[in-house]
């Protein structure tokens, strides 16, 4: 059946709960808990689609704060469990939008079965799925290289955090955070724009 | 990685790139001249990098919606929008769509608005998916459309709309809730353990609303119990709901197909099974949302787990080996720290001490693997809920020692069980027997055989006391009263609640029958309620809930608690409805009966349909001569009298009499009762002569079958005396009525109902016949007192006494004070 109209996130498995466990050192809570948030995103991410009129960009910042808002009772975490929430959630918002790239450009040419609608689809998206394909590529051989600056690249491009919260997460200086930021960002494009 | 010319060391590179964007840029080259030790290929590589800072500035943005906004935006879209889903703007019959609410796995849910603007609240619009317009869940569609429109409940979302959009999916209006699941909202708003059983009991009237309308949710689970802010609860989604009674011609979804609608983790057994599905099963769900509500963990699992080990349908044998046993709640406590006890304003040992004891036993009886063994309604489990927080004793039993006694001398002295209701030879025998697991299994063969019997002698009992011939004497009335009396305390006492359930509620029946049979409606209330009240609980079998709810409704019309009256009826007539090869007769008697009661709460066109419905029941199963047609004749004269139809009635009355005296052994009771009835319909017809007759000749018998101070005879009485009255025979008129209230006040004291109403008629008596209003107000004042004390101010027999009783002394001023 259709889910509950108006909150379609479901309540289990609970995410306060998941979270707490998974900074005790879950592993298992951890596993669930980013599913879980994988999930979420895409939901709320849907749901935004319903408020906002075609043609805005989605948000992931505000998406990404949303989610721990709708989705973590506030009176039973700590701060830092916040801020594991966030850095989830941006991994979590990572993946989906290059799950989402790979899944449009092997549609693009004709391969898995994708529920999208490709008359609707832009050109400029067909490009942006290949860029975005080539920015998690990079990304990657930056988390091999440093991983420090990949969670950067995580936190701030794909999570949307502020410098704050990121230097809040990282344990490091905001002016560091934002030093990090800007040698991460042309590590990626180096790698990007390298030939061969 | 070792450096070479090709490959620079990337920690080299970062090192020195870092170091250099402190640096303006025209001091690069000459930084990295001096830093890199004439490397090119690491100041290359540097130097690239330090031009990448502003290049990634400009081609990565700060965000990935600054780099890719139209993969997002198609990300979207991709989501939300395969083919067939409306966009905001569209128009759906009179509705506009405003956005999406979410998904299901065959439908989307729309937030809509009326086009036109008559109707301004926002809702919910659900559409079947393009894809899933299979005839199954089309069908399925239509029928969560019938089933909500029939359910109105402050409690459960309204059915607003429905139809079919332009290319021809069903689609449902539904009231928008605008709310957080029951267990969220109960831990953000920090509620106790009080309140939140206060909260469950309210979920628990909307499910049992849907219960007694035939509906059983199927799919109860905190996101579609909602509570609203100003705490209101709302059931979302009676979507895998199906009617426990098809009707006829019903097309009803099978429910084998909807195995997989189900939510695993709030499923009962029998729905894994893919048994079949009854009100026990949400009562199940009910046990597990409340399991939820009061220990925050999940009655099979206290660990929170990934979704991947969410049961699924037909599950591996471990998984229904933990299903099998709940952990008890107490115990669910201890894996959960101090905040999950402070949301419930507690700590975990006291919200371990609270829960220990009726919440345990109220918890496990309703996670029972069994349906059978489970609290038989959503009522039931309410009621106890209800008893714990009242600290009343629960019904959820734990089955101790005693209670296996008792159970065992149910199987072996059920005829003693039954007897009693006069001597409790049961409670004299003691209930310390200890006996081993072989011994009570080999009884069991015999238990079935001895229940039938006991059934018998149960019977014979209440037809003893209800056979009006043996009753003939004061002397016989007292013994048999005084021994129903000692019955009745011995079932209130200690010794009585200790027995089991079912030895208990039989006894209490037959005691309350016999009650009733003696003419004592009153005393027979409370025992009849408590019966009923056991069987509710006790997952009774629902004939025999049936049976003891029929008695008591019986009682409640006589006490003309018609309102009671009525609701017992509907519930019994939905039980019996409820069997797969219902007794029709009985059914149409219930029919009648029903139709009685609603007659006195001022609705007579659906006693008189009620009552015709039964008689086409009755046709279809009974021979011409079945002597029960005189029953349901009686019943039609009574419909037909409500509607104003007295041609009709005296018909009906007539053919219920000759039936009656035919019979070589008349029911001479009943036969006074059609008389009397006859009598009324003759002195609305003007035929006064032949309402006296009948009125002399029902009460003669009555008073020989009855006794003379039987309600039932002086109501008789009464009438007779009005007739006398009429036609000027006073004296007559006064030696009745004054014969009538001794005789009544002598059995049932000063204050009964038919004292005072033997008060009005004689008070009639001496101000409209003799013209004497000095005699006449005592009579009136003493009949008010009485009604007010027995009926209450508001009872329409007290309001006409305090009339006349008014009347008769503005005529004694009057006359004092021409």
């Amino acid at each position: 059946m259709p889910p509950t109209p108006d909150r379609p996130l479901p309540a289990t498995p609970d995410t306060t709960r998941l979270l707490r466990a998974a900074r005790q050192g879950d592993r298992t809570a951890f596993d669930g808990l980013y599913a879980h948030l994988y999930g979420e995103l895409n939901d709320l991410a849907r749901q935004r689609l319903a408020r906002f009129r075609p043609g805005q960009t989605l948000d992931t910042s505000a998406l990404v704060h949303e989610a721990y808002l709708r989705l973590v009772d506030q009176t039973q975490v700590e701060l830092q469990d916040r801020d594991h929430f966030l850095a989830l959630a941006s991994r979590a918002m990572r993946f989906i939008v290059v799950d989402h790239a790979r899944a449009r450009s092997a549609a693009k040419r004709g391969g898995g079965a994708v529920p999208v609608t490709l008359e609707r689809a832009s050109p400029a998206a067909a490009e942006e799925a290949e860029d975005v394909m080539a920015l998690d590529e990079a990304l990657t051989a930056l988390e091999a290289m440093d991983a420090r600056l990949g969670q950067v690249v995580e936190l701030r491009f794909f999570g949307g955090l502020t410098h704050d919260e990121i230097a809040r997460i990282t344990g490091r200086s905001v002016p560091t955070v934002k030093r990090d930021w800007t040698r991460a960002r042309a590590w990626l494009f180096r790698f990007m724009t390298k030939e061969g | 990685m070792s450096p070479s010319p090709s490959h620079p060391d990337p920690r080299e590179v970062d090192d020195l790139f870092d170091r250099a964007l402190d640096l303006p840029s025209h001091q690069w080259r000459s930084f990295l001249e001096g830093a890199a030790g004439g490397d090119d290929t690491v100041i290359q590589e540097v130097e690239a990098l330090l031009r990448a800072v502003h290049a990634s500035e400009a081609a990565l943005g700060e965000s990935v919606g600054e780099f890719a906004g139209a993969l997002l935006d198609d990300l979207t879209h991709g989501i939300a929008a395969p083919e067939g889903t409306l966009v905001p703007g569209d128009r759906v019959g009179s509705w506009e769509i405003q956005g999406e609410l979410g998904r299901g796995g065959m439908g989307v849910v729309y937030l809509a608005r009326r086009a036109d603007g008559a109707f301004q609240r926002e809702v919910a619009l659900k559409v079947v998916k393009r894809g899933m317009d299979t005839d199954e869940i089309l069908k399925r569609f239509r029928y969560e459309r019938r089933i909500l429109a029939g359910l109105v409940h402050p409690s459960i979302a309204r059915l607003l709309d429905g139809g079919a959009t332009q290319d021809g999916r069903p689609y449902l209006v539904v009231e928008r809730v605008e709310g957080r699941p029951i267990d969220r909202y109960a831990d953000e708003e920090r509620l106790g353990v009080d309140a939140r059983l206060a909260l469950f009991r309210r979920v628990c009237a909307a499910v049992d609303h849907a219960h007694r309308n035939l509906v059983v949710h199927r799919d109860l689970k905190p996101s579609n119990v909602l509570v609203e802010s100003g705490g209101s609860v709302k059931l979302l989604d009676f979507g895998i709901a199906k009617l426990l009674v098809p009707d006829a011609d019903d097309t009803a979804p099978s429910t084998r197909t909807s195995v997989r609608m189900l939510t695993p983790e709030y499923a009962a057994p029998e729905q894994l099974r893919g048994d079949p599905v009854t009100t026990a099963t949400d009562v199940y769900a009910l046990g597990i949302l409340l399991y939820q509500l009061l220990t925050g963990t999940h009655p099979h699992r206290s660990a929170p787990q990934s979704l991947a080990s969410v049961p699924r349908v037909g599950g591996d044998r471990n998984e229904r080996g933990l299903r099998r046993n709940p952990t008890r709640p107490s115990a669910a406590v201890s894996p959960s720290p101090v905040e999950m006890a402070a949301a419930r304003r507690t700590t975990p040992q006291g919200l371990r001490r609270r829960l220990r004891g009726d919440l345990d036993r109220i918890l496990l009886r309703a996670l029972a693997e069994d349906p059978i063994q489970r609290y038989p309604s959503a009522a039931a489990l309410d009621e106890d809920i209800r008893r714990h927080l009242a600290r009343e004793p629960i019904l959820a039993r734990r089955q101790s020692l005693r209670y296996r006694a008792g159970r065992f001398l149910r199987r072996h002295r059920v005829g003693a069980a039954v007897g009693a209701a006069l001597g409790l030879l049961l409670l004299g025998y003691g209930v310390t027997l200890h006996l081993s697991a072989e011994r009570l299994e080999r009884e069991r063969a015999l238990t079935a055989l001895e229940a039938r019997r006991a059934e018998g002698v149960t019977e014979f009992l209440v037809e003893l006391f209800q056979d009006p011939g043996l009753q003939g004497t004061a002397g016989d009335t007292l013994t048999a009263r005084s021994l129903l009396d000692r019955g009745a305390q011995r079932m209130w006492s200690d010794e009585g609640r200790a027995l089991d359930p079912g030895s208990r509620s039989a006894t209490l029946v037959a005691l309350g029958r016999a009650y009733r049979g003696l003419g004592n409606t009153d005393l027979s209330i409370p025992v009849l309620e408590e019966a009923v009240a056991i069987r509710r609980l006790d997952g009774s079998e629902s004939l025999a809930l049936a049976d003891a709810m029929e008695a008591l409704a019986q009682a409640r019309a006589e006490a003309r608690h018609f309102a009671a009256a009525d609701t017992l009826y509907s519930e019994v007539i939905a039980l019996h409805r409820m069997r797969t090869a219902p007794d029709s007769l009985h059914l149409a008697l219930l029919l009648t009966s029903h139709g009685a009661v609603i007659r006195d709460l001022g609705r007579p066109d659906s006693t008189l349909a009620l009552t015709q419905a039964a008689v086409d029941l009755f046709r279809r199963h009974a021979g011409e001569d079945d002597l029960r047609w005189a029953e349901l004749y009686h019943d039609l004269g009574y419909a037909h009298r409500g509607m104003g139809e007295l041609e009709e009635a005296t018909e009906a009355y007539l053919r219920s009499l000759e039936l009656r005296r035919m019979h070589p052994d008349p029911d001479r009771v009943r036969i006074a009762r059609s008389l009397n009835n006859l009598g009324v319909v003759f002195r609305e017809l003007g035929r006064f002569d032949q309402a006296e007759a009948a009125f002399r000749e029902a009460w003669d018998m009555a008073g020989s079958e009855l006794g003379p101070d039987h309600p039932r005879t002086t109501v008789k009485g009464m009438h007779l005396a009005r007739e006398l009255e009429r036609r000027g025979a006073r004296a007559e008129a006064e030696a009745v009525l004054r014969g009538q209230i001794e005789a009544v006040r002598a059995r049932w004291g000063d204050g009964h109902w038919s004292v005072g109403q033997a008060h009005v008629r004689l008070g009639d008596l001496y101000l409209n016949q003799r013209g004497d209003p000095n005699a006449a107000v005592p009579h009136f004042r003493e009949a008010a007192a009485i009604f007010t004390a027995a009926l209450g101010l508001d009872h329409g027999w007290t309001e006409s006494a305090l009339g006349s009783l008014a009347r008769a002394e503005e005529e004694v001023r009057v006359a004092v004070n021409p």
